[in-house]
């Protein structure tokens, strides 16, 4: 492969992290959400950002009530006269549009942009379940999120030999976490038995294996490298992205995901960093499943392996490292929208060391992963971003 | 019929099939003009009959799903002997019965009903007459 000419590694800085605690938001709309989130960001400036700053805004959200453009932040925030895109991506949106603006900042054609990723999921109650009756053949007809996820499992259990309480054992290290993690949306306990026992939703994945349906908005505000000082002695620095798409209907085996692996291959070159050298990770964990196949997609164990990081304690809180000390998307809940956005959030306050009851030991580098199944539930897209301070 | 339906009626009532004459790859159930593995483009595609006969791949049994389902329902990713590989719903069969590797065949059922019309296509049952292997 040929080295990218121009790279986004070092050029972009984030100067500002804030989200709103995840849950089921009855009494806030999508545009209050988005503007509580902003404000928590623009607060969250060490050394002060004035909103006249923001040159341009992206808003990343997936549901697609008409009209749900950029707009919705611009009303949200006050942010009008300036450029506002929305971008969807399917679960992997928020990530996108960090990805985006990160670009736009990094061409120089804006000093300092705003992220915001958000979603409104309670608001219907059948989910994005009762969006899988399509009338539809061939394409995601009864095919939900569980039985997506469902089918990887099934995948994976039978080639690699593992059973349902190898898998399970994200389930329990994230919903610990996620007990410490002021912003989650379930902040509960659950052992292995309880994540064995709890009724299945799609075998073989069951309650305790899928993430909760949430609402939630994350805010992030950057600007180009060389103007961090002015807004903080601390800023973090994006070293590396990748975004890349697959399909099921391309063959190619059910126990992994392609554009993850794809995805991780661009970041960590675009980095010049390997995955031995990550100290911290924010997984896409919407189903236990998920985050166990992950590990491997993204050099962190062999194939087949990932159970093993679980076993040795690798991965928890405490561990050598530790991957979703925010309890992921599995406790945190995942406003699909929010979810990248959120990622980042956490991992900006890792890196600075604020990241409180759930902070872990003096990280250089961390990873952020985010994965979105789109297109009738058929074709996946992957979004890996590498952080450094 | 709505022009969806109507666009994919060879491949919905009759499992017509695009292979693509560079690298093999079977298009199921639209006919295009690039390859989704090879990135020929244009791709030379030939049209085949697809064979009912497949595996499962992988599977689940869905407990939580919208009214207009019966549950549980188990959903497989089927691989046809073409190698197409698409979704299939299972039916007359069994959690007991249910693996990695099942053979499987289609057989044509109403889907749903659409515009007061019911639609058909196919869903997937246990293959029950395997033809003997010559060696037996």
């Amino acid at each position: 492969m040929t080295q990218p000419t121009n790279s986004l590694r070092g050029r972009v800085a984030i100067i500002g992290a804030g989200m709103i605690d995840f849950g089921e938001l009855f009494s806030m709309s999508l545009e209050e959400m988005i503007e509580q989130a902003y404000l928590n960001a623009l607060a969250s400036v060490d050394k002060g950002l004035d909103a006249g700053e923001i040159e341009a805004a992206w808003l990343g959200t997936v549901y697609p009530a008409m009209g749900n453009t950029g707009l919705v932040l611009a009303h949200a925030t006050g942010l009008f006269d300036i450029p506002v895109t929305r971008v969807e991506n399917a679960c992997a949106t928020g990530s996108d549009a960090f990805r985006n603006a990160s670009m736009a900042v990094a061409a120089g054609i804006y000093d300092v942009a705003l992220v915001v990723g958000a979603e409104k999921m309670r608001d219907e109650p059948g989910g994005l379940i009762a969006r899988s009756a399509l009338k539809k053949l061939w394409l995601g007809r009864g095919v939900t999120m569980p039985a997506y996820f469902g089918l990887r499992a099934t995948a994976y259990m039978e080639r690699y030999g593992v059973g349902r309480e190898g898998i399970a054992a994200v389930s329990v290290k994230n919903h610990a976490n996620g007990v410490k993690y002021p912003h989650a949306h379930l902040r509960i306990n659950c052992s292995l038995d309880e994540v064995l026992k709890a009724p299945y939703v799609s075998y073989p994945l069951g309650l305790y294996d899928c993430c909760p349906v949430t609402d939630g908005a994350a805010a992030l505000l950057i600007c180009r490298a060389e103007l961090a000082q002015r807004y903080t002695d601390s800023p973090v620095y994006l070293l590396g992205s990748g975004l890349a798409t697959d399909s099921f209907v391309r063959g190619g085996d059910l126990t992994s995901f392609k554009a993850t692996q794809e995805a991780a291959r661009q970041a960590y070159e675009m980095a010049g960093l390997g995955p031995e050298q990550i100290n911290v990770a924010e997984i896409h964990d919407c189903f236990s499943i998920t985050e166990l196949i992950s590990y491997e997609d993204l050099g962190f164990a062999p194939a087949g392996r990932g159970a093993e990081l679980l076993e040795a304690g690798t991965v928890m809180l405490e561990g050598e490292r530790p991957i979703n000390p925010s309890g992921g998307l599995l406790s945190k809940g995942h406003p699909l929208g929010a979810t990248g956005v959120a990622q980042l959030v956490e991992l900006y306050e890792q890196l600075r060391g604020q990241a409180g009851a759930v902070q872990v030991k003096e990280p250089q580098f961390a990873l952020q992963h985010n994965i979105g199944i789109g297109r009738w539930a058929t074709g996946s897209v992957g979004c890996v971003h590498i952080l450094g301070r | 019929m709505t022009p969806e339906h109507w666009r994919l009626r060879r491949a919905n009532d009759r499992l017509i099939g695009f292979k693509c004459r560079s690298c093999g790859w079977v298009s199921f159930p639209e006919r295009r003009k690039t390859c989704k593995r090879c990135r020929a483009a244009p791709a030379q595609f030939e049209e085949i009959q697809l064979s009912p006969y497949g595996k499962v791949l992988s599977y689940v049994i869905q407990q939580r799903l919208p009214e207009e389902f019966e549950s549980p329902l188990a959903v497989a990713v089927i691989e046809l002997e073409e190698g197409a590989r698409l979704y299939g719903h299972l039916v007359e069969t069994s959690a007991e019965e249910l693996h990695v590797g099942l053979e499987v065949e289609a057989d044509y059922r109403v889907m749903y009903r659409d515009e007061g019309l019911n639609v058909y296509s196919y869903k997937f049952a246990p293959r029950r007459n395997v033809a003997h292997d010559p060696a037996d």
